[in-house]
């Protein structure tokens, strides 16, 4: 990892309430620039908000959150949604598109790119069909080629694979470390599933609470190692990770 | 296609079956038989003047449902997605909402003479309603993730309006096209009985005048059969432009 992008992301003292109560409060972290984060923590204690600030979607109560690119200006950013934020109404085809439509790049360098994204994410034959007529596993891919079109200095990725069976999850993933090795995005990645965050996050954070405080945060040493999931220092984060997020439980 | 166009046949067999018995009760003066009034239309076809009240009926009914559309479906649009305009128009759309436009029928002949204008107008103005109210409901309930989902893509705003609003409304909005259309013919119908010459509307209203039952049930047919192509023809458009819908 000698040739990183200089691009990365900064979290100060954010905080977030919404008329309920508190969702998050004082948190700060950062992600080094072609690294990448996975945010673990169980369901509700505000790992999709915190992923809508960083995507700019709404704006923090208080604190400050910065994506800087390569340029030093704010990072191209893109941003898989939980449930895949597909368009229904455009082909495969179209929803890879569109990203680059909307920033009026010319329609040959988008046909160009589409076909090019269609092959690397093993989706050729689909471009015509409706994301209605595909499966999870399709769905999702799509989702992220569409994301990782604009070329992104920042991927960030909610939940991306919570609604896919077991066997299409572990291949995606896998797709996702082959994609993020070509590229070396900055990506922050919001799980409630501690060996996905093993697997793919170079830094793990857990978060638990309400309001959501960090309860844990380690670098992983087994990230993107040739035995993957196998490795044991893999096995030792996942259980460190597990107690963190059991004490968070007895300390409530 | 094949399918379709025999459950139509079927259907047709069906009322003409009603059609029929109907007839056989009710006695021929009353209501005449289906097979004399087909025999009366396919000769009507054949004059000139038969083509002449088709074609006036199908031009306002046209130019009405064409007009409601490019009007009420781009308010609809501004009302549902923009809360603004919509507290300063939703009172005056649902206080006018329930009027019986129909009853502007003489009004609207004095201010717009008695030609095409008023009639188009008038039955514009009667469906007009209806695909706004729809538009405007189905904008409104637009699913916020999609519009999430095309914020993280930096669009513009005009940009999400046709990349996002437009094409997840549009399924809506033809629906309530297609059921304007049958009000329209239904409007068209009043509109045409009434200081005119011209149109199908006056050829009931002018056969039921002289007594002349297979006329009348003539007319009845052609307008019945102009109600049914409109509702294809909005079917066709769905098809077209909702592809997605199909998949």
């Amino acid at each position: 990892m000698t040739d990183l992008p200089v691009s990365g992301i900064t979290v100060r003292n954010i905080s977030l309430a919404y008329p309920q109560g508190d969702v998050l409060r004082d948190l700060s972290f950062c992600v080094p620039p072609g690294e990448t984060l996975a945010v673990v923590g169980p369901s509700g204690c505000g790992k999709s908000t915190l992923m809508s600030l960083l995507a700019g979607l709404r704006n923090a109560d208080a604190g400050s959150i910065s994506l800087t690119g390569k340029s030093g200006g704010p990072a191209r950013t893109a941003f898989v949604m939980q449930d895949f934020g597909l368009f229904p109404w455009k082909t495969v085809e179209r929803n890879l598109a569109l990203p680059l439509e909307l920033a009026g790049i010319p329609n040959d360098t988008i046909r160009h790119a589409v076909s090019a994204m269609l092959e690397e994410l093993g989706l050729q034959g689909l471009g015509p069909r409706f994301p209605l007529s595909l499966s999870g596993g399709q769905r999702q891919r799509v989702a992220i080629g569409r994301a990782l079109i604009t070329d992104p200095e920042v991927l960030l990725l909610d939940e991306p694979f919570s609604s896919l069976d077991a066997l299409t999850r572990e291949h995606l993933q896998s797709g996702v470390l082959a994609l993020w090795r070509k590229r070396r995005f900055t990506c922050v990645l919001v799980t409630h599933n501690i060996g996905e965050a093993v697997f793919l996050g170079g830094h793990v954070m857990a978060l638990r609470g309400s309001p959501a405080k960090i309860v844990f945060w380690a670098d992983n040493p087994s990230f993107a190692s040739p035995e993957g999931r196998d490795a044991p220092a893999a096995a030792v984060l996942a259980s460190r990770i597990r107690a963190a997020l059991a004490d968070g439980d007895s300390a409530e | 296609m094949k399918k379709h166009l025999m459950r139509y046949g079927a259907a047709c067999l069906f009322l003409g079956f009603l059609w029929q018995t109907g007839s056989m009760c009710l006695g021929e003066f009353v209501l005449p038989r289906p097979w004399d009034v087909l025999v009366f239309l396919v000769e009507s076809l054949g004059e000139p003047a038969f083509w002449s009240h088709i074609a006036a009926s199908v031009r306002r009914v046209l130019l009405a449902l064409v007009l409601a559309w490019c009007t009420a479906f781009p308010l609809g649009l501004a009302m549902g997605y923009g809360r603004r305009l919509d507290a300063v128009l939703s009172p005056l759309v649902f206080l006018t909402y329930p009027l019986p436009k129909i009853v502007l029928l003489p009004l609207f002949l004095i201010l717009f003479g008695l030609g095409d204008l008023p009639r188009v107008l008038l039955i514009a103005l009667t469906v007009g309603y209806q695909i706004l109210v729809v538009t405007r409901a189905s904008a409104q309930a637009l699913d916020q993730r999609y519009i999430d989902a095309f914020r993280t893509l930096y669009g513009t705003t005009a940009q999400m309006v046709r990349h996002v609003l437009v094409p997840a409304v549009l399924p809506d909005a033809i629906t309530a096209l297609r059921v304007a259309s049958g009000t329209a013919v239904a409007v068209l119908f009043m509109a045409e009985s009434f200081a005119t010459q011209e149109g199908l509307g006056f050829l009931i209203m002018d056969a039921w005048g002289r007594n002349d039952q297979p006329e009348m049930f003539t007319g009845i047919l052609a307008m019945s059969i102009l109600g049914v192509v409109l509702y294809e023809g909005c079917n066709m458009l769905e098809r077209r432009c909702c592809r997605w819908r199909l998949a």
